[in-house]
């Protein structure tokens, strides 16, 4: 996990200091979000949902400002003007293309290669306008991905994983991540990411192996609970209510499993300069969260979002760490231009573009 | 940090200057003039406040002051961040303040709760209709293209009644559409329906569709009548469209509101589902009225829609719903017609 082509700076002499261990500090709280997420909820209402603009800077500048490192917040720059322009020409845009295929169906025909061609793009300038809207310590993020890297990772690696009955799956994930993580930055100083492919595959074989375990596992429960019931009950509603609830249980576990794995996958081989992460995220830890927050969510009518939000987010941050070696103030900025068009940040905040991690 | 210094003398904070991650120990004093010192180990800068942007307040995360020519100075002491802009005149802003006081989070919760329940029973509606207005006739005729073919391949079959009987009801059928003024192309289809049952239903763009079982459930020719101005009523409110454009207005909506917490998308697409029954309710009644107003008018008795609609009930009790909703589907029927004991 040691990266050699690291800057200039840190080949000189070999840091004399022992790497240490760095968690990433989180001090947000469910009380403190829920009074900025029902103030900008008004007054996104009130203002006809211009206000929503400035709403998402608030949200991730609490959010990004809530977690430190090294004793120093993170910070998110955007510009509420510039979102808006972005959410204002993809919801135009959106709503016109739907009323325009729905008395032309023939144009729904277009929505192939406009998402073929378009989805890269959306995914690249989605991350380079994040990035670099996120800062630590006075020195923006950055990402430094092109189109066609974006074009050859999500679609032609994703077509080649579909004509090959999924066989390449873990490849194309593979070049997914690298391409999302190895072309971020810090400052001037290229992030890392060198993940051989066959950890890849062997994350999907265990993956493959404790899903169909959980399923068996419901399965039996079901079959003990019929059982034990009698089959004639299998049509009453207590009973086909526990099936499903059985299912429902397992299908988070399932899901927790891949998440968790996937994220430590991600994070827990990236490095930048001599630093690396560590991501120690559980699967059965993550798929409880993820079960109480839901069941939460649905008892309070949607009033405990916010609370669910800050605890999924601690939770994440809490099995994460950086293991610094050296000094962390060596990092230098970048000279990069500024980037501030958000419109691909918002089409993919508007489609819940999922970047594969 | 000093919590103390909220009298604006001292602000203690770091100094990044932009071009490298090292930040160094720095605070800012003896503010006076519209400028300020800012200290650090080895020198002091004079800060022109009217030249900086200070960030807004967001709870408790750290305040930050850009310096025009780069580099910042940031703080925890967000206290006496909001004294100092008090002393240059600039405002700490309003949003910052609401953000704090559990009160005004109390008031727009209630607010939100207030004006969402308004804006479902009212407002998507209200703004299905005006978009309708503007949308040409045509749309309707585009929507309802091609529901009947997917329609026929799977739940419906070709009439089984005589070819006399089906003209006859043709010509019910012209009856009820003549004078009606402009929308739709109009067109009649019988279909045996063996699955669906008693039932008839209306496409966007003027084709009705009644089925062999509810032609034999009535018991008199007006009570088919009743039914097919009932239909003809969708056609000619454009329900169809509107539906669609109701549906696509209460997703943005629920996108809206809970749209960053992804685990929440099977919460998110039950409650357009439970508003667009409500919904559908509302269309029924106004087809209903129709029905009723057009039997008015030809001298046809009130107790036609009734007898038919309480037989119906009585044969099936409740229907499926679909995506054009039958004639028999939603309302209760006790709201509907009135039934003999
Ligand atoms: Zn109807």
């Amino acid at each position: 996990m040691s990266n050699d082509n690291t800057d200039s700076v840190f080949d000189a002499p070999a840091p004399v200091t022992a790497p240490r261990t760095l968690p990433f500090e989180f001090r947000g709280s469910g009380s403190e979000y829920f009074r900025i997420w029902i103030v900008n909820l008004l007054l996104t209402i009130i203002t006809l949902g211009i206000y929503s603009a400035w709403a998402k800077v608030r949200r991730l500048r609490y959010f990004h400002g809530s977690t430190s490192l090294d004793g120093h917040a993170f910070d998110y720059h955007a510009e509420p003007k510039a979102i808006l322009i972005g959410r204002l020409i993809t919801v135009g845009g959106y709503t016109l293309f739907v009323l325009a295929g729905k008395i032309n169906p023939l144009l729904n025909l277009v929505v192939v290669p406009l998402l073929l061609f378009g989805l890269p793009w959306v995914i690249m300038r989605s991350r380079r306008f994040h990035l670099r809207m996120t800062s630590w310590r006075g020195l923006r993020f950055g990402f430094h991905g092109d189109y066609k890297g974006a074009f050859k990772a999500y679609i032609l690696w994703w077509l080649a994983a579909t004509f090959t009955a999924g066989i390449l799956f873990p490849v194309f994930l593979q070049r997914r991540l690298t391409y999302l993580l190895g072309n971020s930055a810090y400052g001037s100083q290229r992030a890392g990411y060198d993940v051989a492919i066959k950890q890849f595959y062997a994350f999907y074989g265990w993956f493959i192996l404790k899903a169909l375990g959980v399923l068996i596992l419901a399965a039996v429960v079901c079959g003990a609970l019929v059982a034990t019931t009698g089959s004639g009950a299998m049509g009453s509603a207590p009973v086909s209510g526990t099936l499903a609830a059985v299912f429902f249980v397992a299908g988070l576990l399932v899901a927790g499993i891949y998440q968790a794995g996937q994220l430590n996958l991600a994070f827990g081989n990236l490095t930048i300069g001599p630093h690396r992460i560590e991501s120690t995220l559980s699967g059965p830890g993550l798929a409880a969260l993820l079960l109480t927050n839901a069941l939460l969510i649905v008892i309070t009518l949607g009033l405990y979002s916010p609370w669910a939000k800050v605890r999924l987010i601690r939770y994440q941050l809490a099995h994460m760490q950086v293991i610094a070696t050296g000094d962390l103030g060596d990092f230098t900025a970048s000279a990069t231009a500024d980037d501030s068009k958000a419109l691909g940040d918002e089409i993919s905040d508007f489609f819940d573009v999922d970047f594969g991690i | 940090m000093s919590i103390l210094a909220s009298d604006a003398r001292v602000i203690d904070g770091t100094y990044f200057d932009g071009r490298s991650a090292r930040g160094v120990a720095a605070r800012l004093v003896a503010c006076a003039n519209g400028r300020c010192d800012l200290q650090m180990d080895d020198q002091q800068r004079c800060i022109d406040m009217a030249s900086v942007k200070v960030s807004a307040r967001i709870a408790h995360i750290p305040r930050r002051i850009d310096f025009s020519g780069g580099g910042h100075f940031e703080t925890l002491d967000n206290d006496g961040i909001d004294a100092l802009q008090i002393q240059h005149a600039q405002h700490p802003g309003l949003v910052q303040w609401f953000e704090r006081q559990w009160k005004v989070a109390l008031f727009s919760l209630l607010s939100v709760v207030l004006v969402a329940v308004l804006f479902f029973t009212f407002g998507v509606p209200w703004l299905a209709q005006r978009v309708a207005d503007v949308m040409p006739v045509s749309a309707d005729a585009h929507l309802g293209k091609g529901v009947l073919e997917v329609l026929d391949g799977r739940l419906l079959k070709p009439s089984a009644l005589s070819a006399e009987r089906q003209l006859q009801l043709q010509q019910r059928f012209d009856e009820v559409i003549r004078n009606q003024r402009g929308a739709g192309n109009w067109q009649f289809e019988l279909r045996n329906a063996p699955i669906v049952g008693a039932n008839a239903f209306a496409l966007p763009g003027g084709t009705v569709v009644m089925t062999d079982q509810l032609v034999a459930l009535a018991q008199h020719d007006e009570e088919l009548m009743a039914v097919m101005a009932h239909e003809v009523g969708h056609v000619r409110r454009r329900h169809g469209l509107r539906q669609l454009l109701q549906s696509l207005g209460v997703s943005a909506m629920a996108m809206a509101v809970f749209g960053d917490v992804t685990s929440l998308s099977t919460f998110t697409g039950v409650a357009p589902a439970l508003l667009q029954a409500g919904y559908s309710r509302d269309m029924e009644r106004e087809a209903d009225a129709y029905s009723r107003v057009w039997m008015g008018q030809h001298g046809i008795a009130q107790r036609r829609f009734d007898d038919l609609m309480c037989r119906l009930a009585a044969s099936h009790g409740s229907t499926s719903g679909s995506k054009y909703d039958y004639f028999a589907s939603h309302p209760a029927i006790s709201e509907r017609a009135r039934c003999a004991q």
